[in-house]
């Protein structure tokens, strides 16, 4: 709604205030004053906490972040999705390893209309340069806020918890997991709400490679809390089970976040077969349960899991499947066979080939699926009607999308850097030279290679 | 000034309330209408249960709080609303009445200081009108949210207990927030 009140002049304001007899704040009920701020965009609450301090506590008060993030999720005539995207030469770049510090990250909020996808915001990245990998990967959102991992490929341990409306975030200090401490590892990441305690988490499942076979242990966990600032090694032990770490060439998506608990795809080796299932953590009581997936003969390590309103979908061979009913491993439906009419999924490529191949990269609000073709165009398609929008975006490769909701998640915390003496790879922007790196070393280069060259195609090879 | 509609209703039905202001203005309202301010749904709820009087017309809710202005404005906002009482229209007629409410809000927004939605604010807030809290607070939002803070601060009679320092760095800090202000 645009504003449509006639402009106060200053001399209005000065009789108006001048006629009244009380001042017009005492007249005004105090219930009401939260009332008009939670209906403001961030950037002008962020505006008035500089008009007073009474304002400033008001605004900075959990209880006004929850009514905020509240009000801001059930505006629901207008939801946002918001898009990562590469463009096509950051994304050659990052492919063949090599860093590409002049284009950058592309963060953009889109309204998810059909009558308007038109871009609503776009973010300045703060990050620009600081990528080991040339890219972030975005492990998720969640309440307004961004989770990054840089953990494309190397072995690194930069995780940012970013709110991009509000410009605020905070990056983790190293987990205690590592190579240099752990020795080489498959790890994958997840980032979640706990409700009870209002509290952000990320997850970490890892599976160390010295525990021998795959898909034998059970993986460590290791919780970082934002409320403790700190991260801790879980005592309860998760199924037995890996949950690979692929990178997007291998699988379009990574975790799913829904009903309060991370959804993986996990492997498990049973009787000299691989199967998969679900693995469930719920991120306020941190134990683990298990889902299965649908039955079938080979186990597919493409499979992705991907929140789907208030349950769960699965890419799997091309197929896309819904869980009717959350949690009812029966429920499981299969709705749309991506592969036909041209639109095929996630076909594991070999490493460093180009391949065009259309990817599925997340569901719009109406449950349409938002597929990026293979010449970089996202459509959506409804799973009803198979009808196809174009989106008018692209992206090509490393692309994310995920629903948004704009909140003041973070509003309390001071912009906070882990310390560089905890050595935290990092670069000179000016120079564009490492100047400061401690766990990325010799041996971490030629566990790289070792994952690229042996562990990926062995995993590729199993899907055969 | 009492309250007349142009188009009346054929509901015949429908029984009329007498609201009086505090500058002793006497509204005479349509139920369905009335019965969005909760507050005098609860009073007349009240009045029926201790038996005094009969239906509608010869009750006179007292709002000692609310002026004639006010209440004029938030009456005629209240009749543009969909009626709880009304037949359920078809899509095509709901969205002709969506458009002919939202044309209605635009024209009450011109034709409205931004001082005076304080006043409609307190006194949807008293009267506990719902839908017009929603959308008169949404309207002074919106009219705030690219102003600058001195405006504000004038707008609400807030005093500066900032020291200049503070102030300083906090624009500073916050740079981007301070830009793309509307000229006062």
């Amino acid at each position: 709604m645009s504003d449509n009140l006639p402009e106060l002049t200053k001399s209005f304001t000065e009789d108006f205030l001048h006629n009244e007899e009380e001042s017009v704040l005492d007249s005004l009920p105090p219930e009401i004053l939260p009332e008009i701020l939670v209906r403001l965009p961030t950037k002008a609450i962020i505006k008035c906490t500089s008009v007073c301090k009474t304002w400033k506590s008001l605004i900075q008060s959990p209880t006004f972040i929850s009514d905020y993030l509240r009000h801001s999720a059930t505006k629901n005539d207008h939801p946002l999705l918001l898009f990562r995207l590469c463009s096509e030469n950051l994304a050659k770049a990052v492919e063949s390893l090599r860093r590409d510090i002049v284009e950058k990250e592309v963060y953009a909020l889109h309204w998810d209309d059909n009558k308007d996808f038109s871009e609503h915001a776009s973010f300045d990245f703060p990050f620009h340069g600081q990528s080991i990998n040339g890219v972030f990967r975005v492990v998720g959102t969640c309440n307004g806020l961004v989770c990054l991992a840089d953990d494309l490929y190397r072995y690194c341990y930069n995780f940012i918890i970013w709110n991009p409306c509000i410009r605020k975030f905070v990056q983790l200090p190293r987990p205690h997991m590592r190579f240099s401490t752990h020795g080489g590892y498959d790890a994958s990441v997840g980032f979640g709400f706990d409700s009870e305690s209002n509290d952000y988490k990320v997850v970490r499942f890892v599976s160390l490679q010295n525990k021998g076979s795959f898909g034998k242990f059970p993986p460590e966990v290791e919780v970082y809390s934002l409320a403790t600032g700190e991260w801790r090694i879980l005592e309860a032990s998760p199924p037995k089970g890996c949950v690979p770490y692929r990178d997007q060439a291998f699988v379009d998506n990574q975790e799913a976040f829904v009903n309060g608990a991370l959804h993986w795809v996990a492997l498990r080796r049973s009787k000299k077969k691989l199967i998969n299932f679900v693995m469930v953590f719920d991120v306020g009581d941190e134990v683990f349960r298990e889902i299965a997936l649908p039955n079938l003969d080979e186990c597919a390590l493409s499979d992705s899991i991907w929140a789907y309103g208030n349950s769960l979908a699965l890419i799997q061979h091309s197929n896309l499947w819904v869980m009717k009913e959350y949690a009812n491993a029966s429920s499981w439906t299969k709705i749309l066979s991506l592969a036909d009419q041209g639109v095929r999924m996630g076909i594991p490529r070999p490493l460093g080939m180009g391949a065009s191949k259309s990817k599925a990269r997340g569901f719009r609000k109406s449950g349409e699926v938002i597929v990026e073709m293979g010449d970089g165009q996202l459509i959506s398609r409804d799973l009803k009607t198979e009808e196809i929008k174009d989106l008018g975006i692209s992206g090509y490769g490393f692309t994310f999308v995920g629903s948004y909701v704009e909140s003041l998640a973070l509003l309390d915390n001071p912009n906070q850097r882990a310390k560089t003496t905890e050595g935290l790879a990092f670069l000179d922007e000016a120079n564009s030279a490492i100047t400061e790196v401690q766990e990325w070393d010799e041996k971490d280069f030629a566990m790289e290679l070792f994952r690229q060259m042996f562990l990926m195609p062995f995993l590729s090879s199993l899907t055969q | 000034m009492s309250n007349t509609s142009e188009n009346p209703k054929p509901s015949s039905s429908s029984a009329k309330m007498t609201l009086k202001t505090s500058d002793n203005e006497l509204f005479e309202v349509e139920e369905a209408v009335a019965m969005k301010f909760c507050t005098v749904k609860q009073y007349f709820e009240d009045e029926k249960d201790s038996d005094v009087a009969a239906r509608g017309s010869t009750t006179v809710i007292p709002l000692p709080n609310v002026h004639s202005a006010v209440l004029a404005t938030l009456i005629s906002y209240g009749k543009k609303l969909p009626q709880s009482n009304a037949v359920a229209d078809n899509h095509e007629e709901e969205e002709t009445k969506k458009k002919e409410r939202k044309k209605y809000e635009q024209g009450l927004l011109k034709n409205l200081m931004p001082g005076e939605l304080l006043d409609l604010i307190s006194a949807a807030n008293y009267l506990d009108f719902k839908e017009g809290l929603e959308f008169f607070n949404q309207a002074l939002a919106d009219h705030i949210q690219n102003k600058s803070v001195e405006y504000v601060r004038k707008f609400f009679g807030i005093k500066n207990d900032y020291e200049p320092h503070e102030e300083e760095k906090y624009r500073e800090e916050y740079a981007w927030a301070f830009e793309g202000v509307d000229e006062d």
